[in-house]
């Protein structure tokens, strides 16, 4: 499914609007965005009981999120420029918990898997910025095999 | 009738509530008839499962509206620890274990994220390591341990 807007979209990220995004895939509750970002489709990765978590602490701060992007082989680095033989992801906080991770696509722009809602193609990390993702907390990057 | 019923700073489920019902019923009977008769333990037996079917009839609705309200309105785009904070799903697991069964005919028709509340309410945690973040198979893990425990729907 490819598409140009959706009305929940456009009222949930205002700097999305005006057609700064596409839509990728149809809704699916099978997976969410730490999955998606890290490149698994086939499951929904959360720290609550019985999601999939690596081990690592399970609870829902930020700097849990980031514990275990660095299990999964991920470096915070300075930017979120492109830069070659790197896949960089953007890890989202509000209030001191994570909400969201995209993941940079190797031209430059961003993917993210909206909850149990669509994927799309964004610009910029801080194009999800806002009321329901907060602000990006930091960039991650891993050398690409 | 009023005042047969012990007061409780905690609310009693719907089931209790049934059963405090007809237990204070009987007490009234008891003191005020001296003893209860054949034909009146059958009308309390028959008081009591059309009391217990009503209750479970208002269960169901109040499970249904509030789940469908928790699928319409719960924050789209969020993960899952958002989802579970929407007060539709917050009721439901405050209806307590009379839910159980409801819960786990839901995910038999739709694997969704009803799993917080079955963990919430239950204290268990089935699913084993290898079905981790699988919805279909986190729904059948919980069916299966609903089966096992006895569980009816």
């Amino acid at each position: 499914m490819n598409g140009n807007s959706n009305a929940w979209i456009d009222n949930a990220f205002p700097s999305l609007s005006h057609g700064r995004y596409t839509i990728t895939s149809a809704p699916s509750v099978d997976y969410n965005c730490i999955g998606w970002a890290l490149g698994d489709s086939a499951a929904w990765w959360s720290h609550l009981p019985g999601y999939r978590w690596p081990n690592v602490e399970r609870n829902p701060t930020v700097e849990t999120l980031v514990a275990m992007f660095a299990q999964m082989g991920y470096q915070i680095c300075d930017d979120a420029c492109l830069e070659n033989g790197f896949e960089k992801v953007a890890l989202y906080e509000k209030a001191g918990l994570w909400t969201h991770a995209s993941r940079q696509l190797t031209n430059g722009r961003w993917t993210s898997k909206l909850g149990p809602e669509e994927d799309i193609e964004h610009a910029t990390p801080d194009d999800l910025s806002g009321v329901l993702y907060g602000a990006v907390h930091c960039i991650m990057r891993k050398r690409q095999p | 009738m009023q005042g047969l019923v012990e007061p409780s700073l905690e609310l009693p489920g719907l089931i209790d509530f049934t059963r405090i019902c007809r237990e204070s019923w009987e007490r009234f009977l008891r003191t005020k008839c001296n003893g209860i008769t054949e034909e009146m333990r059958r009308e309390l037996d028959a008081m009591k499962d059309v009391i217990s079917c009503l209750i479970h009839e208002e269960l169901v609705s109040d499970f249904n509206k509030l789940a469908q309200q928790w699928e319409q309105e719960r924050p789209r785009g969020s993960d899952v620890l958002q989802m579970i904070m929407h007060p539709s799903y917050q009721r439901i697991i405050g209806m307590g274990h009379d839910v159980v069964p409801l819960l786990l005919k839901e995910l038999e028709r739709k694997p969704e994220h009803w799993f917080w509340a079955l963990h919430a309410i239950t204290g268990a945690d089935p699913v084993p390591p290898e079905s981790q973040g699988n919805l279909k198979e986190m729904a059948a893990s919980w069916i299966a341990w609903g089966k096992k425990q006895g569980y009816e729907w």
